[in-house]
């Protein structure tokens, strides 16, 4: 691509259909904000207001939101400020600002398309930088050249990946190792066999927020009780389980599918100089780039049904700077085979995944421990509580079965944890029913600390924690002395090494 | 590659051992400080013991004390003699070391925790004097990183002298390291 070379050196607005996308989007906010406004209005009181003063009303929201939405445009400026070397950004209506962030700063720039932007075909760019505490900086609408050429630009001003990114934009079709796409099917099997859990907690959140707010206008006209009473009266309970049931998993999965088909529609991996370039989204589209030092930890997924049909989910965990830290900054990779997953971990870590050098299990107290906990002290408190309500027959069935399947399940969690090292390499592995594998490389620990309570002590028991950027990873109760030993291996190779983890 | 030791293979045994080194204890007056803190906490803790009784001597006319009211206060003075107990005696389990490579705190009475961070991972180091610090000629280290939450590294109660020189040899380590590693990079790019 050739650039022109005084663009943004002077003050420049973005594209004027920008202005469009900024009304939407105040439009959507203000809606969004009303929702409750809107629905309570149709339902019950639109009788009251009369139908004139509501076409006025909306009329001059219609016109403010307008009238804001053009002075966002007229009063929003970014450039390349060549005195400084740094990109600046101006803006706001009342409240004006200029953010400035050194071009050197400039660790990432990437172009989003949130479904109104599709609408009026133009991309967000957003730019992150190294500076911990800034704020990532957004320009929100600019068109599909624009957007291209400000970020080849912006990079190209970081020094030290200057090489990279040209090279990148020049041969955008010549230097491809490898492009890979997800189709439907693997979205789809996808969806029938991920976050569950997940799914079901959204589900419900939303129905229990629905009647907390709606109730009063859904069911005035029945009161709690009478309501209880139907219920009661029925003698159909079980099958009205049953029914709720069936009903409540196949809108999991239902939901679950077209969750994952929308996040990560036509998703594409593309690698170029040892860099991913990823595009993924129906309604919003997501396009990151993502550069293999920065990974600091790679979680790699799977379950039961996932290790059947072989499709593993991939989880990078990213640099989390200061302003972004409550914001998820982990890219995934929902599908992969075994062959592509290794293939990836070829490109991401130089070393050898093959043959473990050293493996540690936790202790059996792990279990001992986390069986009294979830399945004892329950169990008693239960007991304690029903006794003098059922039958004891019934209630010791209840307490046994529930003794022993908190006990087999915190066997399976005891069973799957594992501390596996290899050469350069850490992985990870816990979990119950989703087994997930976490991967670093010994470079990226920031920090390291091993502790053991005062009674561990005379069993030579204790727990690792490492502390990366990315997060932090622990292991319980295993070898103290074996961890003591791992970590100055850790510490060795980290301080004489001098491989920098960014 | 610049460093004189390169990384070869070597028998986990002959490696340098964090669990030996001869730690440095936490300056003798922080006990002083940790000792009015958890005097002042523990004042705090007996008052919340105490707020259903003041609670019912305002609100009730005819007061009576009730078997809550004790228990509430008697939890409220027991936290506070335990935090402080803890507390106190947790000052003489905490010390700190430098290496030539890293930095090594370890603490913990009920917990005992050891704390490494290399100096190539430290970002800057700020010394930090509170006021009641300062009345002991004391200073706090705080050692940042990136590594995000609970990422940094915090040594309290050492001298404001022995504090400033510490700061000086670790920021002077940082930016040995920091060369070093842009060299690195350089070679790799060049490659």
């Amino acid at each position: 691509m050739k650039m022109r070379n005084n663009s943004f050196k002077t003050p420049t607005r973005q594209s004027k259909i920008g202005i469009v996308a900024n009304f939407l989007f105040f439009m959507q906010k203000f809606v969004r904000a009303f929702i409750p406004v809107i629905i309570l209005f149709i339902v019950k009181d639109s009788s009251r207001i009369p139908l004139p003063w509501v076409v006025i009303g909306s009329g001059i929201l219609f016109l403010l939101v307008a009238i804001w939405s053009y002075l966002a445009y007229r009063n929003f400026f970014f450039y390349i400020d060549e005195k400084t070397d740094s990109f600046i950004i101006m803006k706001g209506v009342l409240a004006k600002s200029k953010t400035i962030v050194p071009l050197e700063n400039i660790q990432q720039v990437t172009l989003n398309q949130k479904f109104i932007h599709k609408l009026v075909q133009v991309y967000a760019v957003e730019i992150d930088s190294a500076g911990s505490t800034e704020k990532e900086v957004e320009i929100p609408s600019v068109s599909h050249d624009i957007a291209l050429e400000l970020k080849s630009l912006l990079l190209s001003y970081n020094k030290t990946e200057v090489n990279n990114h040209i090279l990148i934009d020049a041969n955008t079709t010549e230097q491809n190792d490898l492009v890979q796409k997800l189709s439907i099917w693997t979205l789809i099997k996808l969806g029938l066999t991920t976050s569950y859990l997940q799914t079901l907690g959204l589900i419900l959140a939303f129905f229990i927020t629905f009647f907390e707010q709606y109730s009063n206008i859904f069911l005035k006209d029945y009161s709690d009780e009478e309501v209880f009473d139907m219920y009661r009266t029925s003698d159909v309970e079980s099958l009205v389980i049953l029914y709720v049931l069936v009903v409540l998993i196949s809108l999991v999965l239902m939901v679950n599918v077209v969750r994952v088909i929308m996040k990560f529609f036509n998703y594409s991996i593309s690698v170029q100089n040892n860099t991913f370039l990823v595009n993924y989204g129906l309604l919003s589209t997501h396009n990151v780039i993502l550069r293999p030092r920065r990974i600091q930890l790679l979680k790699v997924t799977q379950n039961f049904f996932q290790a059947k049909m072989d499709l593993f989910h991939l989880k990078i965990n990213q640099v989390i700077s200061g302003e972004s830290k409550g914001k998820n900054v982990g890219l995934e990779i929902p599908g992969y085979s075994k062959a592509e997953k290794n293939a990836f971990f070829n490109l991401v870590f130089e070393h050898e995944t093959e043959k473990s050098l050293f493996e540690l299990a936790p202790n059996y107290r792990f279990w001992a421990f986390r069986f009294f906990i979830f399945a004892i002290i329950p169990a008693t408190v239960g007991v304690l509580i029903y006794m003098n309500h059922y039958d004891w027959k019934i209630v010791s069935a209840f307490c046994m079965a529930y003794i022993l399947l908190m006990g087999l399940i915190q066997y399976r969690i005891f069973k799957v944890r594992k501390l596996i090292v290899y050469k350069d390499l850490i992985c990870l592995r816990s979990g119950f029913w989703d087994v997930t594998e976490t991967w670093l490389e010994p470079n990226k620990i920031q920090k390291l600390s091993v502790s053991q309570l005062f009674w561990q002590k005379k069993y030579d028991i204790g727990t690792l924690t490492l502390h990366t950027a990315g997060g932090n990873v622990s292991f319980q109760t295993t070898s103290y002395s074996e961890l003591t030993q791992l970590s100055d291996l850790w510490l060795y190779e980290i301080e004489s090494a001098n491989k920098g983890w960014m | 590659m610049v460093t004189g030791f390169k990384n070869e293979q070597c028998e986990l045994t002959s490696l340098p051992k964090h669990e030996e080194v001869v730690l440095q204890p936490l300056h003798e007056d922080y006990k002083k400080v940790v000792l009015i803190e958890s005097i002042l906490i523990g004042l705090v803790c007996v008052v919340f013991g105490f707020i259903p009784l003041f609670a019912n001597l305002l609100v009730e006319e005819d007061f009576h004390l009730s078997t809550y009211m004790l228990v509430s206060i008697g939890v409220g003075v027991v936290i506070a003699i335990l935090q402080a107990v803890i507390r106190i005696l947790g000052v003489d389990k905490k010390g700190y070391a430098l290496r030539d490579h890293d930095l090594i705190y370890k603490t913990g009475l009920i917990n005992i925790k050891t704390t490494v961070v290399p100096f190539n991972r430290i970002q800057h180091v700020k010394v930090f004097e509170g006021v009641l610090l300062r009345s002991f000629g004391l200073s706090k280290l705080i050692f940042y990183t990136a590594g995000g939450n609970f990422g940094d590294l915090i040594i309290p109660g050492v001298s404001k002298d022995n504090a400033d020189s510490i700061r000086a040899f670790v920021m002077q380590n940082i930016e040995k390291q920091s060369e070093l590693v842009e060299s690195t990079q350089n070679d790799e790019d060049e490659e």
